[in-house]
């Protein structure tokens, strides 16, 4: 079981590379940042809350559109279909497709992040408190992105649907998130602990759901 | 004791997007025996291959006795990436199936060396659908639903098929096929035949 699931990891984590859609998402992320100090028009460093926002905004739109091919191709060219006739426990082909999803989408995001951050504003104080929410958040994007990714498997505007679909569930992740990264005294973090809960409960729920919408979407 | 192998089918109806696909459907078929199914295009062959698979839902039974861990499948979708060399696609649906056979095994019988480093997107039609045979190969499996498996196939590969087929009905197998060939394909002499009208 155990095996398996290496095996499939490294088989996902291989085909991202192979396809060149590992790097869209990171590329996305910079292009979207850099639009910020462009649009303020100054040479100046932003504000603080600025830059933080800008970050948490860019996150939310590449992994919003790195959505889409999560299960795509594996849908399309048949896969999905023999992993479910030959019994492939999907569980661990879901999990193993988070897991891989994320590091594409959610890790370079956590390491780049607060370099970032510290570029825009000239401010490391709160460098720690982005690196840990994000940590919590990136992860959380994923898994809630999962089963409506799968959910969107047969529909032809996948695209367009995916993101007004998926947008709401994503609002009160980034709201915490926010928070998280704006608190002054590190003696009370109630936020990072909503965040932690919903993750240590999405990692069981979501990819549940997402192994049944699978199951039903392959008629 | 081994529980012999059989699938009862009793009055199978299946419906998409709220219409009959095919009229209800009998049949039985055991150990050792090859069923083919014939009918014209669209009216339901692959849907019963579909149901059998477990893959729709449908109404009346579906009885598999003796099935021994998977089922293998053939179908339309090749299940194949078109920027994945032969080789990672055997070596990974080997470690899928942590089967035994080595790869050296199934690149002999599939004739594969001049391929077996290049891209699948640089194979034509009837090797791909070559490839799809490889999952077969590889775990031993009692039952087989093949989907048109010779469509688009040259002569070679459709008499390693046959060879394929043959030899596992000869094992105590059971093979359901769909097809359009007329006449006889193989030299099996336990079929049945069913035609959807």
């Amino acid at each position: 079981m155990n095996n398996l699931f290496y095996i499939i990891l490294k088989k996902d984590f291989k085909d991202n590379l192979l396809s060149n859609k590992a790097w869209f998402t990171i590329s996305f992320f910079l292009l979207c940042l850099i639009i910020f100090p462009l649009a303020f028009g100054s040479s100046q460093y932003l504000e603080l809350n600025v830059s933080i926002s800008a970050i948490w905004i860019s996150t939310l739109f590449a992994n919003l559109i790195a959505l889409d091919h999560m299960y795509k191709e594996d849908y399309n060219d048949g896969t999905l279909l023999y992993y479910i006739v030959n019994k492939v426990p999907l569980v661990i082909v879901v999990y193993a497709k988070c897991l891989s999803h994320w590091l594409f989408s959610g890790l370079p995001i956590i390491l780049i992040a607060p370099l970032c951050s510290y570029v825009f504003s000239g401010y490391s104080e709160n460098n720690l408190n982005l690196f840990i929410s994000l940590i919590l958040a990136t992860p959380i994007f994923t898994l809630i992105g999962s089963p409506i990714a799968a959910l969107m498997l047969g529909s032809s505007l996948r695209g367009a649907a995916l993101t007004f679909i998926t947008l709401p569930f994503y609002l009160p992740i980034i709201i915490f998130g926010v928070m998280g990264t704006n608190i002054n005294n590190s003696n009370i973090n109630a936020e990072f602990y909503l965040l932690l809960a919903i993750l240590s409960i999405g990692m069981i729920f979501f990819p549940m759901i997402t192994v049944k919408i699978l199951k039903s979407i392959i008629n | 004791m081994k529980k012999k192998l059989s699938l009862t089918v009793t009055k199978l109806r299946c419906k998409r997007n709220s219409i009959s696909v095919f009229k209800p459907l009998s049949f039985k078929v055991s150990e050792g025996q090859m069923l083919i199914i014939k009918g014209k295009n669209g009216r339901g062959k692959t849907t019963l291959i579909h149901c059998l698979a477990g893959l729709l839902s449908y109404q009346g039974f579906v009885r598999w006795k003796g099935v021994e861990g998977k089922i293998g499948y053939i179908g339309h979708k090749f299940g194949l990436k078109e920027y994945e060399t032969v080789y990672d696609f055997i070596k990974f649906w080997k470690a899928v199936y942590s089967s035994k056979v080595s790869i050296e095994e199934v690149v002999e019988f599939f004739s594969l060396f001049n391929v077996l480093f290049s891209p699948i997107a640089f194979l034509s039609f009837g090797q791909k659908k070559k490839l799809t045979f490889v999952r077969l190969y590889f775990f031993n499996n009692n039952v087989w639903l093949l989907d048109e498996p010779f469509s688009g196939m040259d002569d070679n590969n459709r008499e390693l098929i046959v060879n394929m087929i043959e030899s596992h009905i000869l094992n105590k197998g059971m093979v359901v096929l769909s097809t359009h060939e007329k006449g006889r394909i193989l030299n099996i002499k336990n079929t049945k035949e069913l035609v959807i009208e």
